[in-house]
């Protein structure tokens, strides 16, 4: 049964029912490109991150040849995780629970009393660990367990060429380990809230907006801003909105100040940042760049990120971007791991790194007041919706659909599907849209989409 | 030289340099420079499985060409020599 109709409703059982979510498991996450880790967070050989892809453990590790690599967190003896702690060097996974021991490349290298157990008959070489194909993408990594599936790039479509316009302007660094927390709502409510719900941004985050947080006031009167600036029109919505969309399910939406620039201008970044962004993008991107405050998307299913100027610091700090990857990791229909991750241009000032960091401290890390605003909403949505009556009701996505067009933007040459309106519901439809597809397939293991194989076979 | 705690599994005979361990969730080893009457070594000790060994320079030079597939071999008995 289709959860999601084509004129913009979403049954709330989408949200709150766990056979739906145990349906997401193999029709989504067990097909498609997972995040997993930033280059960074495993710069040397030997060096790993254990992660999950949905409810599948991971090792991300960087093999003794230098190659990123993700293997199934469980022993092919009898299942127990191999690696416990969050992050380490290691060359071998040596497991807890009778020994056996795998190379950082996967093989099963040892196995304590072969010869008393097996007498030298076991098959080592096809007891290697489940690996699941890898790709990196401007120095995210990513992992499906899809054999079957498109490359990366296929898979992201259009949405490539925005990650470029915000990972791959330079080489970004990762800050101290992922935050991580464990939350009472679906994996899709941030999701969609990432993917270009604007329109929550003056209810819910009121206070934080009040205080002049991003407001155009505040990055005009900087002197680090304003001597870039041409003209700036009061009358005018302070922003200009321009949401994208995908057939992938790939959504996102991009803000700039309305006001005019007289050269590639990096709001948020040090003037000594900007060569070498410039060299890195194309000239749309660069067009796209100069002026933007916020640059947010939702790489379906479930992978968001965010660049994002803090204007107004209490301080004489100067403007400060902010950029950064949160994953919203499915554990079960009404819980969700969050994790998040604060990047930083690896040659950017010491100085700058601690703005930047302190930014993203103050508004969207766990603490902060953009945080903590959409929490309250998120976990009610996920208690209120349990009981047959909220179930029997749909969520509204109507918003800039047939009845009231969202018109396309005429002024910007980018991929995807590009409009030009601050409130509108059409990035949630084109995600929801994706999301009932995947769903209708046949279920993975009859649609000849095949499993990722052990190290060494297949 | 820094003082180091008296250790009854160093020989009356050498001193201890440098000593400091390598760890991961796997395993530990305390990794400490000897220095004998007449020279020096490179001692690795891995009390949990109770193996040691001492390299001299060329041992270690030996060492240094090893191949990660050698290494990997070694652990073809993950907790030291079986039976």
């Amino acid at each position: 049964m289709a959860l999601v109709t084509d004129d913009g409703k979403v049954s709330r059982n989408a949200f709150v029912d766990q056979g739906v979510f145990e349906q997401e498991l193999d029709r989504i996450y067990r097909r498609t490109w997972l995040f997993v880790a930033h280059e960074s967070e495993i710069p040397t050989a030997g060096d790993y991150v254990t992660r999950r892809m949905a409810l599948d453990p991971v090792i991300v590790i960087r093999d003794e040849n230098g190659a990123p690599r993700v293997f199934l967190n469980s022993c092919r003896h009898r299942g127990a995780s191999l690696c416990s702690a969050d992050m380490g060097n290691t060359s071998h996974f040596r497991c807890s629970y009778h020994g056996w021991t795998f190379s950082n490349e996967g093989k099963l290298r040892g196995v304590p009393g072969m010869q008393e157990m097996h007498g030298n008959t076991l098959d080592k070489d096809s007891l290697g660990l489940l690996e699941p194909r890898v790709e990196v993408i401007f120095g995210l990594i990513f992992a499906t367990w899809n054999d079957s599936a498109p490359t990366l790039k296929d898979s992201l479509g259009p949405m490539a060429w925005y990650m470029e316009a915000a990972f791959g302007k330079c080489e970004h660094e990762v800050i101290g380990p992922p935050g991580r927390l464990l939350t009472h709502t679906n994996w899709k409510t941030g999701a969609e809230n990432y993917g270009g719900d604007t329109y929550h941004v003056p209810t819910t985050h009121k206070s934080a907006v009040d205080l002049g947080v991003y407001g155009p006031d505040h990055l005009a009167a900087h002197p680090d801003t304003a001597r870039h600036l041409g003209e700036f029109d009061p009358d005018r919505n302070p922003y200009l909105y321009h949401p994208y969309t995908t057939d992938q399910g790939h959504t996102g939406t991009v803000l700039h100040l309305p006001m005019k620039f007289d050269k590639p201008t990096f709001l948020g970044y040090e003037d000594n940042l900007w060569p070498e962004f410039e060299e890195h993008l194309d000239d749309e991107q660069i067009k796209m760049r100069t002026g933007m405050n916020l640059l947010l998307a939702n790489v379906f299913p479930n992978l968001s990120w965010i660049e994002l100027v803090t204007v107004y610091h209490g301080d004489d700090t100067p403007p400060a971007m902010a950029l950064h990857v949160r994953q919203w990791q499915p554990i079960a229909a009404d819980k969700t791991e969050l994790l998040v991750w604060a990047l930083v241009p690896k040659t950017a000032s010491p100085e700058w790194k601690l703005w930047s960091q302190r930014a993203f401290i103050r508004t969207l890390g766990f603490g902060g007041n953009f945080e903590t605003d959409d929490y309250q909403n998120w976990t009610s949505i996920a208690d209120v919706n349990r009981g047959p009556a909220g179930r029997s009701l749909d969520h509204q996505y109507q918003g800039g659909g047939p009845a009231n067009p969202t018109p396309f933007a005429d002024d910007v040459n980018w991929p995807g599907k590009v409009y030009l309106t601050e409130n509108t519901d059409v990035t949630m439809r084109a995600m929801y849209k994706r999301w009932q597809e995947m769903m209708d397939a046949p279920p993975a293991s009859s649609n000849g989409d095949r499993m990722a194989s052990p190290v060494g076979v297949g | 030289m820094a003082e180091l705690p008296d250790d009854d599994t160093v020989d009356p005979d050498v001193e201890v340099e440098l000593e400091f361990s390598i760890i991961n969730e796997f395993a530990s080893v305390k990794v400490r420079k000897l220095r004998t009457r007449n020279g020096e070594r490179l001692e690795i000790d891995a009390p949990r499985v109770g193996h040691s060994i001492r390299f001299d320079a060329l041992g270690l030079e030996g060492l240094s060409w090893q191949s990660e597939e050698t290494v990997s071999g070694w652990l073809e008995t993950p907790f030291g020599p079986e039976g």
